[in-house]
């Protein structure tokens, strides 16, 4: 089934749109979620709550890409998810560090009290993306996107782990840099 | 700027760049688990116990603070023993996503609006399992029994309300009205949200609202605030978490009492205003650390009293914003 026809369904609040929703796109949802959580059950859990909060939430959005939306409420849903527990020191931290690791671009001229709209920035973290060459993309992608632990990046893109931190070291300057000379307001 | 803003909007970056990674990703197989609907069903019982005291120090006697606010756990456990799912473990065995320790956003301890969310705290939680392992025991989605269409409400105003408290079925919607009679509570019956904020927050008809505030020039500092008018059963939930907090009291530029509880290891604080027309609660992101004077400049820019007294959003926001004090 196509996103459109699934829509169509979120629409006419036919409850149809999330067992296709499931269908479609459980299983890329569930990577996301459990790359980030790093535990099968929070993981499933994080996918069902997907479904709810899209059904909420469409309309009045109506997505261009159903994957894309979909994939962005399981990572906000499995971060959040994630706080919750970190508590409990259940481990998985890796996706609370990637955040702690990303905002070391933050340039240091900007002060706390700087507010970016959130479409200069988005449209100034894709300008960088596309100037970057592929691989360095891709494992900052699925670092600071997926959160993914190091050792598991580096087990799936076919790299040692010193070279996996080398290139997200360098890239996350250059991504420091670049938001600098942007000049973002 | 803020780094869960920051790490948020890199979550919106060009998805084609994103499905790229996915295909390196699910094409490795090391850790594409064998996903499978009833694995899904099943395994959503399986959630974590938030096990753990919450531990208050130095809390000044005779505010309405953390200890006031605090509904622990409400939901009881080994209500439906007895009830085998798949796995052959019993329900009370597994452990609910709904037991957790809970933050009374209007009201303290002994008030009825305290005692109401409690108890619907309690009753939405143990009614969530009690559900799922029947649909399991059935052969079904643990989620099915949920009304998405909402059939049995009557109107669109009470569709709205059931949406507001996120009511499922009929049983729900006869236990949350049975409970705000019982307290004498009105419950919210709209939700408008403020212009630029996210849709999950808003202004309710009675002027109770729920904003997240980006850091701005002058207020320098995110958070997220829900001001809560006495006579409503709050719509919004909002967890307590099991960390270790320090809390005080502290009475700020504007002469307004609060109590300031610092989470003792991580980067947020929670700061607390008892008012006769408002119960404001804020969750603030202050880059953690002992220093009670950061927190206390955070609390000196707001005017919890002022902010209390306003009803039109646009004014709300400004006041939030620190446009305008």
């Amino acid at each position: 089934m196509t996103d459109a026809s699934i829509i169509a369904l979120y629409l006419k609040r036919s409850e149809q749109a999330i067992a296709e929703s499931q269908n479609a796109y459980g299983r890329y949802c569930y990577r996301v979620a459990e790359g980030i959580l790093n535990d099968a059950s929070d993981s499933e859990e994080s996918v069902n709550d997907t479904w709810l909060a899209a059904w909420d939430s469409i309309p009045p959005t109506l997505p261009q890409s159903l994957r894309a939306y979909l994939s962005t409420l399981t990572r906000r849903i499995s971060i959040d998810r994630l706080r919750a527990r970190r508590a409990e020191k259940r481990g998985g931290d890796g996706a609370l560090l990637a955040i702690d690791e990303l905002a070391e671009c933050i340039p240091s001229s900007w002060s706390v009290e700087k507010a970016v709209e959130d479409r200069e920035l988005i449209r100034a973290f894709n300008r960088f993306l596309a100037g970057l060459p592929e691989t360095e993309r891709n494992l900052f992608v699925a670092r600071y996107w997926y959160g993914l632990p190091v050792a598991e990046i580096a087990r799936k893109f076919s790299f040692r782990q010193n070279t996996v931190l080398t290139k997200l070291r360098r890239t996350r300057l250059r991504l420091s840099a670049y938001l600098e000379q942007e000049g973002l307001q | 700027m803020n780094k869960d803003h920051f790490f948020d909007a890199f979550g919106q970056i060009d998805p084609a760049y994103v499905f790229a990674v996915d295909e390196i990703l699910a094409g490795s197989g090391a850790k594409s688990a064998a996903f499978s609907r009833r694995k899904l069903i099943r395994a959503a019982l399986i959630a974590a116990v938030i096990a753990g005291l919450l531990t208050v120090t130095a809390y000044a006697a005779g505010l309405f603070g953390l200890q006031e606010r605090l509904i622990r756990d409400p939901a009881p456990t080994g209500q439906s023993a007895g009830i085998s799912v798949e796995t052959g473990k019993t329900l009370d065995e597994l452990q609910s996503v709904h037991h957790r320790d809970y933050l009374s956003l209007s009201g303290v301890n002994g008030s009825p609006e305290y005692r109401a969310a409690a108890e619907w705290l309690a009753y939405k939680g143990s009614h969530a399992d009690q559900m799922a392992a029947e649909q399991l025991e059935q052969g079904k989605a643990y989620y099915e029994w949920r009304d998405l269409e909402r059939s049995f409400a009557p109107d669109e105003e009470t569709k709205e309300i059931c949406r507001l408290y996120q009511v499922w079925d009929e049983a729900m919607w006869d236990k949350l009205q049975e409970i705000a009679g019982k307290y004498g509570l009105a419950l919210h019956t709209g939700r408008t949200a403020f212009p630029g904020v996210p849709r999950d927050y808003g202004i309710y008809e009675d002027g109770s609202f729920s904003a997240a505030i980006e850091a701005t020039a002058r207020i320098g500092f995110s958070y997220t605030i829900y001001l809560e008018r006495p006579g409503s059963l709050p719509a919004d939930d909002l967890a307590a978490g099991t960390e270790e907090y320090e809390e005080w009291a502290y009475s700020n530029a504007w002469g307004d009492e609060l109590s300031i509880a610092r989470c003792a290891d991580d980067d947020w604080a929670l700061v607390f205003y008892t008012g006769e027309s408002a119960t404001i609660t804020l969750r603030v992101w202050y880059g953690g650390g002992e220093d009670h004077s950061l927190l206390e400049s955070y609390a000196d820019r707001i005017n919890f009293g002022a902010v209390a007294s306003l009803s039109d959003p646009e004014e709300i926001l400004t006041m939030l914003r620190g446009d305008k004090t």
